[in-house]
């Protein structure tokens, strides 16, 4: 497909989204807006991956902080002043915990949705960048620390809900959040801000910052023995999938009107990087359109055939590394992926240097 | 503390890091081997219960004679299999190795829940595993040593014991172990790595259901029994070091005893998610894990 | 005294106690171009991977302009002026012939100075003349993984001049080229010694012999000889450590 098809394939799918609440039903909207939201997600694994060269499976950390995030918020919005959550109530929690304080603030909060998963995810990156941990190891890693967050959040049911997670909102920013328009609203904000991620996103990556990212991927130490400081490209990379991550997680939130520890788990965290794999993981709009496709596929597969879900996930794992491995996306821009990707594999062994 | 409590836990933590240490004997094979991280292999794990399981209800209480055999033997062929078809097509794709693995991974979990349910089925000990050593007098009064926990640790002891025969007294170890160095040379020196991946992977797979038969005499087996085991797997093949059979043997305790006694002091969730930071600090001092392989081929990869 | 730019003190290399350099002390001239030989195995890469900081040795000192750099990140001491063409070509893949050089010659390395759209002309106009220096003008829009190898080799060559370097390390820069292309290579490396200070690997005493430039044998992680190619051809001693190796020169890449 050559780039003007291209374009006004993209052209039609973003009209097609504008106008959805026009034509689309009640549950089909949310459901839309919902996945939407995550796509937000995929746009960070695309850097972070695509790019970047990592693979990290603990994405679902840095969705949940920035969920958890605002739902504090919600939930103490939710709660008479003077009283406590009624989580904490029934767990016999009798002081509102120090870190839920200031989350009264709606400017808090919303600023915390940004800074603590950014934040989590360059301390992360830092740790791991630091002492040269690459590839396969960043993976386990940042899997064993999503663990290590969901399974803490489990059983800290005073402080976060445990498993139940923080659900009933009400109002947000003076909005009622079970009004009737509100549907509508957050399907355009949701889809104002993916647009804005994407767009902002899609810019940093054609500065020198792209350029760069993509030769650390390819050879790292030239890179370095050019005079850059790998770590510092990858930290900011890694900082920034995890504050879309955020966003991602904060928006879903407030899809869901709901947010839990299986919500955000090891699981999510690597379904993301296999819907971004489908789309293709180093096209931003390829991992954006696949994490869109597959959840709405998801989402009537798994109602029609429970138990076949499970098969299709774990057949879609193996059949795109194996047959797709630049996604759909290297599909469609098959002239160009076709001729580069094998001799740059080929070239990948040459570089070993074994003398 | 209590000296009673404290020892009950210590020996608890052994045995737990009894069972990890074989799930992760395999994984630490591969992952020397041919850099492949096989999200599967938990599931190695759960089948190893399964088939203790099948065995237990052909055979009745003299059933551990045909389940070792069974689950090393099934789990194995399983292996190479799951070798053969996925992950020598991938051979230098680490990252999407480990995602088709994990896909692998979700189709055996939903096999398994569609064959025995999702709830865990239970495996009766044979008799003389079902007691308990008890100590008596002394500070250490009334702790119990229970024989299956017991057995679970000879067990581990004696695979650990022959790995390192294998890999460092034999001609097939010293293959692997060429290979773990320096592929391209090893291949050009005659070795055969495509069937040493094979069989390497096939074994690794093996001691993983050997493991399973242990697993399925402490806790019933369910399909998730796998996915819970392999994250820890993986954290003591990371502190190890890669490929190391004694870094994976040292790795797999100091995490079983760390758990253990975190699990003591607070509460086992909490205790998880200590050990889980634990590791990325230690990985700050120890990056390249606690007995790390120094090879000019590893480095440039 | 001339002005000393690298001043190698007594530096041993150890992998697991196999002392790839032992005790070693070396010196280079600013502005002279120097050519290291030995044996395979015989720590020459080892050498240049201790000066770029890849490789830490267990003793002894890299003083750099009078400065220790033993212990200073790899990337500063890049900065300081110190470039490295490595011994398997190393380019980077996923980017054209064009920004490969650019990524080379930008000044501002750090993060903030790379979000940045477009180049400078001053950087446009230095990626063009290496561009004409490298022979690869016609390539410029082409990714660098499509490259021939002796292309790559050149380009390589290309990116460790681009930021201006002092120090200018090669690690066998023919390897792989035919004889007409190692003849041009070697007359670019003569090019470049005006400039810059130039340490050259090879293995290849054809192209040795091009270079006509002072040589240093070193053996078993240490300086064996000094001297110029007549000289050491003359001499039996070297000539014994090389036959007693089974191949000498063209050196088979992995
Ligand atoms: N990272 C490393 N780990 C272990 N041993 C190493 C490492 N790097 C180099 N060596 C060993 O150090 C010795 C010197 O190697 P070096 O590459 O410096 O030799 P060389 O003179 O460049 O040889 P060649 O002409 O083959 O390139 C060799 O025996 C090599 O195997
Ligand atoms: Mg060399």
């Amino acid at each position: 497909m050559n780039r003007s098809a291209q374009t006004v394939l993209i052209g039609v799918a973003a009209l097609a989204l504008i106008f959805a609440p026009l034509y689309l039903g009640a549950y089909s909207l949310t459901l839309l807006g919902r996945v939407l939201a995550l796509s937000i997600a995929a746009i960070g694994i695309c850097v972070v991956w695509g790019r970047g060269g990592i693979l990290s499976l603990g994405q679902g950390l840095f969705f949940g902080l920035g969920g958890y995030a605002l739902a504090m918020h919600l939930k103490l919005m939710a709660t008479a002043k003077g009283e406590l959550p009624d989580f904490m109530v029934y767990n016999g929690v009798e002081a509102l915990p120090w870190f839920w304080k200031p989350f009264v603030s709606a400017p808090f909060a919303l600023l915390m949705v940004l800074i603590l998963p950014a934040a989590a995810a360059g301390l992360i990156a830092w740790l791991m960048f630091r002492r040269r941990i690459t590839g396969v190891y960043v993976s386990i890693i940042t899997q064993a620390l999503v663990l290590a967050f969901v399974t803490w959040l489990n059983g800290s049911q005073g402080l976060t809900s445990g498993t139940n997670g923080i659900t009933d909102f009400q109002m947000f920013l003076g909005i009622n959040l079970r009004g009737e328009s509100v549907a509508r609203g957050l399907y355009w904000v949701t889809l104002l801000i993916l647009g804005l991620c994407l767009a902002a996103t899609a810019l940093l990556l054609r500065t020198h910052f792209g350029a760069i990212l993509t030769a650390i991927k390819d050879n790292e130490n030239r890179v370095r023995f050019l005079g850059y400081n790998p770590a510092a490209y990858k930290i900011a990379a890694f900082a920034l999938g995890g504050l879309l991550s955020g966003v991602s997680g904060a928006l879903y939130t407030l899809h869901l009107g709901t947010i839990s520890p299986a919500m955000i788990g090891v699981t999510f965290s690597i379904e993301l990087v296999v819907w971004v794999a489908l789309g293709g993981r180093s096209s931003l709009i390829g991992a954006v359109g696949g994490l869109i496709l597959g959840n709405l596929a998801k989402d009537k597969i798994s109602s029609a055939a429970p138990d076949a879900w499970l098969y299709v996930m774990g057949g879609l794992f193996v059949l795109v590394v194996l047959v797709l491995p630049q996604g759909v996306a290297g599909l469609l821009n098959h002239r160009r992926v076709r001729r580069t990707v094998p001799s740059v594999r080929r070239e990948v062994k040459e570089v070993t240097d074994i003398a | 503390m209590d000296p009673v409590f404290l020892s009950g836990q210590l020996f608890t933590g052994l045995s737990v890091a009894s069972l990890l240490l074989l799930t992760a004997l395999g994984l630490a094979l591969s992952f020397g081997l041919m850099r492949v991280i096989n999200m599967a292999h938990g599931e190695f794990l759960m089948i190893g219960g399964y088939l203790t399981f099948i065995a237990a209800k052909l055979m009745g209480p003299g059933f551990l004679w045909l389940a070792f055999p069974l689950a090393f033997v099934g789990t194995a062929l399983l292996g190479a299999l799951l070798e053969f078809t996925v992950i020598r097509r991938l051979y230098g794709r680490p990252l999407d190795t480990l995602l088709a693995t994990w896909g692998i991974s979700l189709i055996l979990q939903q096999a398994a829940r569609q064959i025995f349910g999702s709830t865990g089925v239970p495996v009766t000990a044979p008799a003389w595993l079902s007691g308990a050593v008890v100590v008596h007098g002394g500070v250490l009064d009334g702790l119990t040593f229970p024989h299956v926990r017991l057995f679970v640790i000879v067990l581990s002891a004696l695979v650990l014991g022959g790995m390192w025969w294998l890999l460092n007294r034999s001609p097939f170890g010293m293959h692997v172990r060429a290979v773990n160095q320096n592929r391209e040379v090893a291949a050009s020196l005659g070795v055969n790595t495509r069937r040493l991946d094979m069989l390497v992977f096939a074994l690794g797979a093996g001691i993983a259901g050997v493991a399973g038969v242990g697993l399925a005499l402490l806790s019933p087996v369910n399909p998730t029994v796998g996915a819970a085991y392999i994250v820890n797997a993986f954290l003591v093949v990371v502190v190890g070091g890669v490929g190391s059979v004694l870094g994976a043997g040292a790795a797999a305790l100091l995490l079983g005893f760390t758990t253990a006694l975190a699990e003591g002091l607070t509460s086992s969730s909490l205790a998880q998610s200590i050990m889980l930071i634990l590791v990325v600090v230690f990985l700050q001092w120890k990056p390249k894990g606690l007995f790390p392989t120094q090879s000019r081929a590893l480095e440039e990869t | 005294m001339p002005e000393m730019l690298l001043d190698v003190q007594g530096v041993t290399v150890s992998f697991d106690g196999f002392k790839a350099i032992q005790n070693l002390s070396l010196t280079v001239e600013k502005g002279s171009l120097r050519v290291l030989i030995g044996p395979n195995g015989a720590g020459k890469s080892t050498l240049l991977d201790t000066i770029i900081g890849k490789v830490r040795p267990v003793s002894g000192d890299v003083r750099y302009l009078g400065q220790s750099i033993t212990r200073l990140p790899e990337y500063k001491i890049a900065t300081l002026g110190i470039c490295r063409k490595f011994q398997a070509p190393g380019v980077l893949d996923g980017l054209s012939v064009r920004e490969n050089l650019l990524v080379a010659c930008k000044r501002g390395k750090g993060v903030l100075a790379s979000f940045k759209l477009g180049a400078a002309a001053s950087e446009r106009a230095r990626v063009d003349e290496l561009l004409s220096l490298t022979g690869l003008q016609g390539k410029a829009g082409m990714l660098a993984a499509l490259l021939a190898h002796g292309e790559k080799q050149w380009l390589e060559i290309g990116m460790v001049v681009a930021a201006d370097p002092q120090l200018l390390l090669l690690d066998e820069p023919t390897a792989g080229m035919t004889a007409q292309e190692t003849a041009q290579t070697a007359e670019l490396i003569r090019a470049l010694a005006g400039k810059h200070t130039v340490l050259v690997i090879d293995h290849d005493m054809a192209f040795v012999e091009l270079l006509d430039a002072p040589i240093t044998v070193l053996h078993q992680g240490q300086v064996f000889r000094e001297g110029d190619l007549a000289t050491l051809r003359a001499d039996a001693d070297v000539m014994e450590i090389y036959l007693g190796r089974p191949k000498e020169t063209p050196h088979a890449q992995a």
